[in-house]
């Protein structure tokens, strides 16, 4: 932090300045206007604005820079250096001569990020550089607000720390029901935001200051940095564009926020240099309320979802290959889907946490890991565990993600810990620490309680706090080494109890070579919590596991009048695996969409050596054909026919599970995918569901496809058939290209195209060999060309 | 069936068939996790029809606006928890994303035509029926400055991509003519749609109105 924002944040309050785009449109500016613009064009009303704020007696003015980006600019005749640099300078000759600090102000880019949106995390981050290296010689600091998308702003405090030096305040707008736009929680953004290194938290605009008390209250508990308040003057009347709080109700609203310990403020829209004035008078007659430090609680995050581990919390362990055919055939085969269901599945059964290692040999794992967490946080919001050894891959990973992780693990061995703990602190995540070093696995607890400490010490000397230490005491298998169980609780208790650290243990490596694992695992589980087990990693779709940690939060009163177990076990009656009915055959679950019955079938068939291309052909394809004439004929329609492709869909599960990897059934690849530009992709996927359950494999290239990107995977895997899909008459173009860049490169293949706005004169005007009405059409093409 | 439902089984092709077992049991699962995850916000701005001439591209939007002398921008969306919804469902059930993403646009639809009769009580006049960029010769590259104009980034959190696909996916933006004047609410119809050649509705002999 710089001397001058330092001795700034000495003072007992700090005034930021009010609303500038509506300021602008008093002095003349329209809606609708860019208001970067008017550092060109009305430049004495920005400089007049400013000194407004600063005779108002704004610690900080922020210059008019919070839409140049080069997306909102992309449509006026100025770059993103012109326009920044204009508005510091404009902002610089205001302050002249005072103390008031100069702010290069970074709003949001305008769209929104993968998932929710396309813009890639990796071209935000480089939007948000631009604005940066063209500002940092002028600011005096950098503020990030207005943010709705703790991924967009992690992009921008991230940009701001790698190509900058300055202290950076981070604010983000909240609604009413505590939530960003795109769900961001205050706990989620406080603890990643801090962990990343901003210098203050806060909250701005989107509501009135007696809307935010509690989620400035929700992100004081998080944080230990100042706290930031700059609301907007209620709402814009849609007629006249009036707001609807005055400047003496705003101050008088902001009262409660000094007793809150809130050490910063300003305004935001709607409000004027008498709002800022009110608030300096306010304030120089109420004495800040010194926060207390927040207490050792650690916490986790995605951005949507904060676990506090303030009781055992269960880390799932099935996203990882290790001996697991069918997960390491998915990495190999890119099969991302494959993974999302492990997920989904895990999240179902009540983990907490998700622990992700994509580690195998044949792979990239770095650009696997990427893929992987970025898919992952587009469909659940359980907090990611990073889990691999290699530094590039974990700095990767940590880089993409969308909140506060933890990475599985660094040891004692010193030479690991200078590679991986930097990484942690940079990104703020928290780390498990192996009681283990180059001399292995001490057989003692004292020992390894003693490299616990070692990491803990090494870790907090690189500025990791210790509450972000956990410690894996490290299980051992039971039937080999029978005393070197107590070893681990014992350990387990000392790293809990005497250095006060979270603790974190492998459970299912105990029970191996033995019979009835379960048994034994979920036994060494309830023993491990009584211990002071926090993380269990374990398989939560094992009930006598995930049940175990649901059990015990009752039992040692974390569940309050049990009601999470009531939730979760209240309807269960023993749960037996259905026998289908005599009279269900396997075609007519697959033709009735009963997906269970068809799954348990394939399996008895299976089980009695029936052959496995045998079922495909005699029974699946068939059943899923007159399930495709009944939809031609009305007789049934789409939703039933995608519930005939799920049950399909576990028959086709069921076989691969039996079979080995080599050996897989494919009647041909085909490549399918959503053109550039266009995102509406879930036709593209229904064909694709069908396609798979006709024993196709289907390279998926997703939505929003360069031309170049299919042409080259229709090349690499030397495909015979690629389907294209486009909703939009404005994207018909992109398939049009993609279809002329494929004929041009001379790979031998067939194109089919679907979507809302095609026809086949347009697919024949386009040079696609057929036209699809719906899946099934694209089906009858496959089978045409493929056989 | 409530409206929405039943509008999401015309969505779903089923021209007035009643759902099968399995598909309506999908409906009810979807509704009410919908309710329970979307967040609709919507925002408008009403202004003199020659304030915002740059919004107005076009001759089709000309014409619907013709007998109006105010304009209601309007935008509207149910948040980006559906579309969340939509895609977790894509990779464990298709069906159900279907259902969903279906019963979604029923109730973006639903939504804006409550928020419409809001209006009605707020602004007063004789309104023209909801014109959205993209229809008739109205250009959708006007979804940017749409949004623009109506600070609806910060408003609502709906943003486009390069290529004017409203992000979150189930929204709207439109134009609705006030006038203080009984004028021809106007029938959306057919001869004017992007998609009337393609359309799926029109091929089994109906139109998307009510």
């Amino acid at each position: 932090m710089n001397d001058k924002v330092k001795k700034l944040l000495e003072k007992e309050y700090v005034i930021l300045d009010g609303g500038f785009g509506t300021e602008l449109q008093k002095r003349g500016m329209k809606p609708g206007e860019t208001s970067e613009i008017m550092n060109f064009q009305r430049e004495d009303d920005v400089y007049a604005i400013h000194r407004s704020y600063i005779e108002a007696g704004a610690d900080v003015i922020n210059a008019n820079t919070f839409g140049a980006n080069r997306l909102k600019l992309a449509k006026t005749q100025y770059s993103t250096a012109e326009v920044v640099r204009k508005a510091l300078s404009i902002a610089k000759r205001a302050a002249e001569g005072t103390d008031t600090l100069v702010a290069l102000d970074i709003g949001p880019t305008g769209q929104l990020l993968e998932p929710a949106g396309t813009l890639a995390f990796e071209d935000a981050y480089d939007i948000f550089r631009e604005i940066i290296e063209a500002g940092r010689e002028l600011a005096d600091l950098i503020l990030i607000e207005t943010m709705t998308d703790l991924y967009e702003i992690k992009a921008a405090l991230l940009a701001a720390k790698e190509n900058s030096d300055l202290p950076v305040f981070t604010f983000m707008s909240f609604e009413k029901n505590g939530r960003t736009f795109t769900g961001t929680l205050p706990s989620a953004a406080a603890l990643t935001l801090t962990g990343m290194g901003a210098d203050a938290v806060g909250v701005n605009c989107s509501l009135a200051p007696d809307e935010l008390y509690n989620i400035v209250a929700e992100m004081i508990r998080y944080t230990d940095l100042p706290i930031m308040v700059k609301a907007n003057a209620g709402l814009p009347d849609p007629a006249t564009g009036a707001y609807s709080v005055d400047a003496e109700k705003y101050v008088n609203d902001c009262i409660k926020y000094t007793e809150m310990g809130v050490k910063i403020f300003g305004g935001c829209c709607g409000t004027s240099p008498e709002y800022i004035s009110g608030l300096k008078t306010m304030l120089s007659s109420h004495t800040p309320v010194v926060r207390g430090k927040r207490e050792g609680i650690a916490s986790v995050c995605s951005y949507a979802n904060t676990v506090d581990i303030t009781c055992p919390k269960i880390i799932g362990e099935r996203i990882n290959p290790t001996g697991k055919k069918l997960f390491k055939e998915a990495l190999k085969n890119n099969d991302i889907n494959y993974i999302l269901n492990q997920a989904l599945e895990q999240v179902a059964a009540g983990a907490d946490i998700l622990d992700v290692n994509v580690g195998l040999p044949e792979i990239d794992e770095k650009e696997m890991m990427v893929r992987v967490v970025k898919a992952l946080q587009g469909i659940t919001d359980l907090p990611l565990q990073i889990d691999s050894t290699k530094p590039d891959v974990i700095e990767a990973a940590l880089r993409v993600y969308n909140g506060k992780a933890i990475v599985n693990s660094v040891n004692g061995e010193a030479a690991v810990m200078e590679r991986i703990l930097p990484i942690v602190k940079k990104y703020g995540a928290a780390v498990v620490g192996l009681t283990l070093d180059e001399n292995g696995i001490p057989s003692k607890a004292e020992q390894r309680v003693a490299i616990a400490e070692r990491i803990m010490k090494t870790a907090m000397e690189y500025g990791i706090p210790r509450e972000n230490v956990f410690i894996d005491c490290l299980t051992l298998t039971v039937s080999t080494e029978q005393k070197a169980v107590y070893e681990t609780l014992k350990a387990v208790r000392a790293v809990k109890q005497d250095l006060g650290l979270h603790t974190v243990l492998g459970v299912s490596n105990i029970s191996f070579g033995l019979p009835t694992r379960e048994l034994i695992n979920s036994t060494f589980l309830s023993m491990a919590m009584e211990c002071g087990l926090d993380l269990p990693i374990i398989n939560p779709n094992i009930t006598a596991m995930s049940g175990a940690v649901f059990a015990y939060r009752v039992l040692a009163a974390h569940d309050e009048n049990a009601a999470k177990f009531i939730e979760r076990f209240g309807g269960e009656t023993a749960k037996k695996p259905t026998v289908p009915k005599a009279e269900v055959t396997l075609s007519y679950a697959i033709e009735k969409g009963l997906d269970k019955d068809a799954e348990m079938l394939t399996k008895q068939k299976l089980e009695a050596g029936a052959d496995s291309m045998d079922i495909v052909n005699n029974e699946l394809i068939p059943a899923l054909d007159r399930a495709g004439d009944d939809f031609g004929k009305n007789k049934i329609f789409l939703p039933q026919l995608i519930l005939s492709a799920n049950a399909a869909q576990a028959c086709f599960a069921a076989i691969k599970a039996a079979m080995s990897g080599e050996n897989r059934i494919s009647k041909g690849k085909i490549v399918l995918a959503t053109v550039k530009g266009d995102i509406h992709d879930i036709g593209k996927n229904i064909v694709k569901t069908l396609l798979e359950n006709y024993g196709y494999t289907v390279i998926d290239l997703g939505k929003d496809v360069p031309e170049q990107k299919v042409v080259d995977a229709a090349i690499e895997h030397d495909v015979k058939l690629v389907g294209l899909s486009a909703l939009m008459t404005t994207t018909l173009g992109a398939m049009e290209r993609t279809i002329k860049l494929l004929r041009e490169s001379g790979h031998d293949c067939k194109v089919v195209v679907g979507g809302a706005v095609l026809t086949q004169d347009y697919a024949d005007a386009i040079g696609a060999d057929c036209y699809a009405k719906d899946a099934k059409d694209t089906v009858d093409f496959a089978k045409k060309v493929l056989g | 069936m409530t409206g929405v439902k039943n509008e999401a089984l015309r969505y779903l092709g089923y021209r007035g068939n009643p759902p099968d077992e399995a598909t309506a049991a999908l409906i009810d699962k979807g509704y009410n996790e919908l309710c329970d995850t979307v967040s609709p916000h919507y925002c408008h701005k009403i202004t003199a029809k020659e304030e915002v001439a740059s919004l107005l591209k076009g001759n089709d939007i000309a014409k619907h606006l013709e007998k109006s002398e105010r304009v209601i921008f309007f935008a509207a969306t149910l948040g980006s928890g559906a579309d969340r919804l939509i895609r977790t469902a894509e990779i464990t059930n298709m069906a159900y994303a279907l259902v969903l993403d279906a019963l979604a646009s029923a109730m973006t639809e639903e939504f804006c035509d409550s928020a419409e009769q809001e209006l009605k009580i707020r602004c007063g006049g004789h309104f023209t029926w909801r014109y959205s960029p993209g229809y008739g010769d109205y250009p959708i590259e006007l979804q940017p400055d749409i949004i623009r104009f109506l600070n609806a980034d910060k408003l609502i959190g709906l943003t486009a991509t390069d290529s004017n696909i409203l992000i979150p996916r189930k929204s709207v933006t439109a134009v609705i003519g006030v006038s203080e004047h009984e004028q021809d609410s106007g029938v959306r119809s057919c001869t004017t749609c992007n998609l009337r050649e393609t359309c799926k509705f029109r091929r089994s002999g109906e139109n998307c109105g009510n």
